[in-house]
């Protein structure tokens, strides 16, 4: 006699119920598939932006410039180094200056593959005079030359430490370009000092080749390599703390500078962003492929209640019960586990291969095999509920329909004499099976409330995604800089000299480079007024010196406490210069006409734009709210104070609460009187004068500060948008009609516009043109691409995770929906016998169902788009409320009930066909078929 | 009169390789009125005959004819409107529908022909079978027997010609099996029903007009 174990039985159950169990093998293969790909694709992400890092930096840990022999031959026998190449930096190159050029070198084989140079074009240099550069180093000096073409630039030899002080012609010929690093590692990993404008510290190039040439090559008669050392730590922990441990034990071996751990850059944006959004959608996956096992596992055990019940009743534990169900899905998932692994390796390939060329695609036999682990694991979580519950079943299963009856005693229903049989079947049926007809329309209400809420708000912000105005913007403006009392000779942050902005136009990627300039103003008033007062507490000149508010005090009273008091500066500053009248410091801003049309042209709040007028400096424009809101309320143990500007105006303040509002009081068409402040004080006069001062408790004011006036009238009054670093309120003119108000000044801010679209490759290059062409100098670079497509990318990533959240929950739903209606319509096999038996036809039975799904859908939906509606309104409510809190995500919520409704339909119509084709086959087969017992 | 007839009825039914036939060419009439016993031993086809008269199984070769008509040439739809109009069945196992009360599944077929039920009639069954206090309960709330009772109910709510019973008595006891069976007979003939059931049950059969015994899917008088 053969043995019967659990193991055969599990086996040959599964052989005869081979189509019961399509359904669970598909859920079992897909979540294998997806968590076998989470973890696939983050290895790659990983590995992508390692590889994106290497491309950026090179593959060292820390650079060590202008070193020594001896130096790098400590590096080398040091445990704590792995690897030590050096760069042999021969002299420096450029065409008209020096400042803008570049150094020639050459790398020994482990600096070579540390270095990681990436070949966009041509070749390495294998002869004397061949070289081959990085892209951004020939834009910077200018040099117009194509690959296999020669040049001539002005050198100097290198010395060393530094350069020879005679200067040379060199002649190469560029045998390949490179894609930049230098660039990149100057702006992430060099240090360099903070330049004050009135001491210019010229960029030295030094001990960073971004030219290379063939290995051996010498200096120039005279003159000493200046060596950099490539180097890589141990292992990572090491590399972590390379840079504090290079600094101990080579103090003076050179200028430090350790490799950033993370590239940063529109890649690696681009793959941090993907990935996140990659490895959310296959969380997702996960998380939907996991909720089929289970609900395939469920449904699959709920057909077996009855064999469940026999087993119990002739003796089977519950430990055997589960153990019998756990073998048919173990052995299921590993006959799937080869086919699942395969599947999921080549379309984690597939998508890497269309995410773009920063993927790279890297999995191992390790990442194989936990992938594997990974997803049995998977499956083993999902199957446990069902199995526990499947185990849990009574033995009375098996002999009457326990559970039905069970319920059904304890109803109260009142008989009808006359009826519609689908309707009361439907009625009946949705008071019998309360819970699951409840949990379906809950499922239906959550996912009909989030297409209302979630599709109208991302289509909404995909819309109007705001844009830069030019293509790049770099400046040296890190916040609202100009409101200050007066001007000094260095504080106006100019950096970009016309020398600077004629060089950049000359670049032939530019097609006009237009520029701000800035300075501080004081506009005349009669009296401060709510508007003012309201705006100065959030400039950096403090009008007010309140005392601080006492936690009893009301907002009321902090308020007018906070606008009573007028700070002794300011009313030194206004003697010292005779103001009889109040002032209000604001940013004067300079633009081009052009530039100040195509920005403003479409943002006049009140007045029009006069560029005559604007040019000749007769009027100015103000970019400002129209009205302002004040708030404060107390935040732990600190106050905090909130200022709203508001374009709205009035309108804006309806039916929102403050604790003081103003309104602008200067309109289009007024006159004003603009007095600018000067001091020709230098920069160390100024701190030296304004130390003692300090130390003797005295107010410093510089004894040569001076002002001039100038009347205006007001043009318009413009939006404050379209500038980055625009004050709250500031006053616009033009470039031309700026040394009109007495001050003159460097430009601020560069603004960019490319010859012709830019794309991911140019809006790299240029980056590392500009990061190179800025170098040494604190400025930021501001890519309108990289800010569109960034701020694109994250709707786009939102968009993708939302639709997959929205796919998953709609897969659910109509899984479960299904399932439910599914297992009823199975455990109606009776029913539907005995109501065809009695004359019922095919058609009475469907209405049945699509009744019952009607309710269900109306419950469910129209909860859904209510509950929506509801949390909607109630948030506007609250915002309207409480608008200092919530202005800035104010708008961002939207609400329609149209996705949700047509969600519901949807829904309703695959459960209608799915069902309708269920319900046909019942129905087809002959009516003793139906009602004949298991 | 002759209201039901079968000509060379047959069904088949295939398991694997083999050909079962569970009623094998079956040539039968069945006047009105009469009470017709199916008997025979367990597995010998009478219930499979009785469905196929009744028109629940579609048989393999063969025809039934009610009323002089083919049953072959009625689709599903006009089947349906036979059975509850025409037909009554009752089964072993009641049958009846658990979420209905007892009132609403002996209306069942007057409501799914959309009818007015006759409550003179109505209430005349009820008091014959005797189920009044059982009218507003659902089946669970029921015996087997006062189950039973109901199904006949719903039998013969909508007056059929033919009242096809498949071992009605089969799950009940004794004594109330013997009651049901007097209902039936009594309520054949107090409507002049065609009254054919199938029972294994010698003493049962006896007290039919006419027996039919099958055996191995072979009928005979």
């Amino acid at each position: 006699m053969k043995t019967f174990t659990l193991s055969v039985f599990a086996a040959r159950d599964l052989r005869r119920r081979k189509k019961q169990y399509i359904a669970l093998t598909l859920g079992i293969v897909f979540s294998m598939i997806f968590s076998s790909g989470v973890l696939f694709f983050l290895s790659c992400v990983d590995a992508s932006l390692e590889e994106n890092r290497f491309r950026t930096y090179g593959k060292q840990d820390a650079l060590l410039l202008g070193t020594t022999e001896d130096a790098l031959s400590r590096l080398r026998s040091d445990p704590k180094i792995r690897a030590v190449g050096a760069a042999h930096v021969i002299e420096k190159v450029y065409t008209d200056d020096p400042a803008k050029g570049s150094a020639v070198g050459w790398l020994d084989e482990t600096a070579l593959q540390l270095a990681y140079p990436i070949l966009t074009e041509g070749r390495m240099p294998s002869a004397p005079g061949e070289v081959a550069a990085e892209r951004d180093a020939l834009l910077r000096m200018g040099v117009d030359a194509a690959v296999g073409e020669r040049f001539t630039v002005a050198a100097q030899a290198a010395n060393g430490g530094g350069y020879l002080e005679s200067i040379y012609e060199s002649t190469y010929t560029l045998v390949g370009v490179l894609a930049g690093k230098r660039g990149a590692l100057e702006k992430y990993a060099l240090n360099r000092n903070v330049v004050i404008a009135d001491r210019e510290v010229p960029t030295e190039v030094f001990g960073l080749p971004a030219l290379f040439v063939c290995a051996g090559t010498q200096t120039a008669p005279g003159g000493r390599e200046i060596l950099t050392a490539y180097v890589k730590a141990a292992d990572e922990k090491n590399a972590d703390g390379l840079e504090m441990y290079l600094s101990q034990t080579f103090a003076n071996a050179g200028e430090i500078a350790a490799t950033p751990r993370s590239a940063a850059g529109f890649s690696a944006m681009r793959i941090s962003s993907l990935g996140e959004t990659g490895q959310y959608l296959s969380l997702i996956l996960l998380a939907a492929s996991a909720a089929g096992v289970f609900g395939a596992m469920d449904a699959n055990l709920a057909d077996r209640k009855k064999q469940i019940g026999l087993l119990r009743a002739v003796g089977a534990t519950r430990a055997q019960i589960a153990g019998i169900f756990a073998r048919e899905t173990a052995l299921i998932a590993l006959i799937s586990l080869p086919v699942s692994l395969a599947l999921s390796y080549f379309l984690t390939k597939l998508l890497i291969g269309l995410l773009g060329d920063e993927f790279v695609f890297l999995p191992d036999l390790k990442t194989l095999l936990v992938s594997g682990g990974f997803g049995l694991a998977c499956i083993a979580a999902a199957s446990a509920v069902p199995l526990v519950r499947a185990s849990r079943l009574s033995p009375m299963f098996a002999i009457r329909g326990a559970e039905m009856n069970r319920k059904m005693r304890k109803k109260r229903i009142r008989s009808k004499s006359f009826f519609s049989v689908s309707s009361l079947m439907a009625k009946r049926r949705l008071t019998f099976a309360r819970r699951r007809q409840v949990s379906v329309a809950l499922m239906l209400a959550f996912l009909t409330g989030l297409a209302a809420l979630a599709v109208p708000t991302f289509l909404d912000s995909y819309r109007s995604s705001a844009r830069l105005r030019h293509d790049f913007d770099i400046t040296s403006d890190f916040g609202r800089s100009g409101d200050a009392m007066y001007n000094t000779a260095f504080s106006g942050y100019g950096y970009f000299t016309e020398s600077d902005r004629a060089s950049l136009a000359a670049n032939r990627e530019i097609a006009a480079v237009s520029g701000v300039k800035k300075c501080s103003v004081n506009l005349l008033l009669d009296e401060y007024g709510d508007y003012f007062d309201t705006l100065a507490l959030r400039g950096s000149v403090r009008y007010q010196s309140p005392p601080f508010p006492e936690k009893s005090m009301t907002k009321r009273q902090i308020a007018e406490q906070a606008f009573a008091k007028v700070s002794p500066e300011y009313e030194a500053f206004r003697e010292k210069l005779g103001f009889d009248r109040e002032l209000f410091s604001a940013a004067l801003c300079a633009c081009e006409s052009a530039a100040l049309e195509a920005d403003y042209g479409g943002a006049v709040l009140e007045g029009r734009i006069d560029m005559g007028k604007l040019l000749s400096g007769e009027e100015i424009l103000i970019a400002a709210p129209l009205a302002v809101g004040y708030d404060v309320a107390w935040s732990g143990d600190g106050l905090a104070e909130t200022i709203l500007p508001l374009d709205g105006g009035e309108s804006a303040l309806k039916n929102r609460s403050f604790t003081k509002t103003g309104t602008l009081p200067i309109h289009a068409g007024d006159r004003i009187t603009l007095s600018a402040a000067v001091s020709g004080l230098s920069f160390d006069d100024w701190q030296k004068q304004n130390a003692a001062a300090a130390e003797s408790g005295k107010i410093f004011l510089p004894d040569d500060l001076r002002r001039i006036d100038r009347e205006v009238t007001v043009g318009a009054i413009v939006a404050p948008e379209g500038r980055v670093f625009l004050a709250d309120f500031s006053l616009i003119t033009t470039t031309a009609a700026f040394p009109l108000f007495g001050v003159d000044r460097n430009y601020v801010t560069l603004n960019i516009d490319l010859a012709g679209e830019c794309d991911a490759a140019r809006n790299d290059e240029m980056t590392e043109y500009l990061a190179a062409f800025t170098a040494g100098k604190q400025v930021e670079i501001y890519s309108d691409f990289e800010y569109a497509q960034y701020a694109k990318q994250r709707l786009r990533a939102t968009l993708v995770t939302l639709s997959g959240i929205l796919t998953l929950l709609l897969a659910a739903g109509i899984g479960v929906m299904l399932n439910t209606l599914s297992a009823q319509l199975r455990e109606d096999k009776r029913t539907i016998g005995t109501l065809r038996a009695v004359g019922a036809d095919a058609r009475t039975v469907g209405s049945v169902y699509f009744r019952q799904m009607l309710a269900v859908f109306a419950l469910g939906g129209g909860g859904g788009i209510a509950a929506s509606a509801l949390l909607f309104f109630g948030w506007r409510l609250y915002t309207d409320l409480n608008p200092i809190e919530t202005n800035a995500i104010r708008g961002a919520v939207r609400f329609s009930p149209v996705p949700a409704a047509a969600l519901c339909l949807l829904l309703l119509a695959v459960c209608c066909a799915v069902i309708g084709g269920k319900k046909r086959r019942q129905t087809k087969r002959s009516v003793t078929d139906n009602i004949r017992e298991l | 009169m002759t209201i039901l007839e079968c000509k060379n009825l047959t069904k088949e039914y295939y398991s694997g390789e083999n050909v079962v036939k569970a009623v094998d060419n079956a040539n039968l009439t069945f006047e009105q009125g009469e009470f017709t016993a199916i008997t025979g031993p367990s597995g010998s086809g009478k219930s499979t005959l009785l469905h196929l008269l009744s028109s629940l199984e579609n048989p393999t070769s063969g025809e039934v004819i009610y009323n002089g008509e083919s049953l072959k040439k009625y689709n599903d739809n006009q089947l349906s409107i036979l059975r509850r109009r025409r037909f009554g069945f009752v089964f072993q196992a009641y049958n009846l529908v658990q979420e209905l009360t007892g009132m609403e599944n002996i209306l069942l077929p007057v409501m799914l022909d959309k009818k007015k039920p006759d409550e003179g009639y109505i209430e005349k069954l009820v008091d014959v079978l005797g189920i009044a206090d059982r009218l507003s309960h659902l089946p669970s709330a029921m015996s087997g027997g006062q189950q039973q009772r109901i199904a006949i109910a719903r039998a013969l709510a909508n007056k059929p010609a033919i009242l096809f019973a498949d071992e009605p008595t089969g799950n009940l006891d004794g004594k109330s099996g013997r009651e049901v069976l007097s209902l039936l007979k009594y309520v054949s003939a107090e409507f002049g029903i065609t009254l054919i059931l199938v029972t294994h049950d010698l003493g049962v059969a006896e007290q039919a007009d006419r027996v039919l015994t099958m055996r191995d899917g072979v009928c005979k008088n």
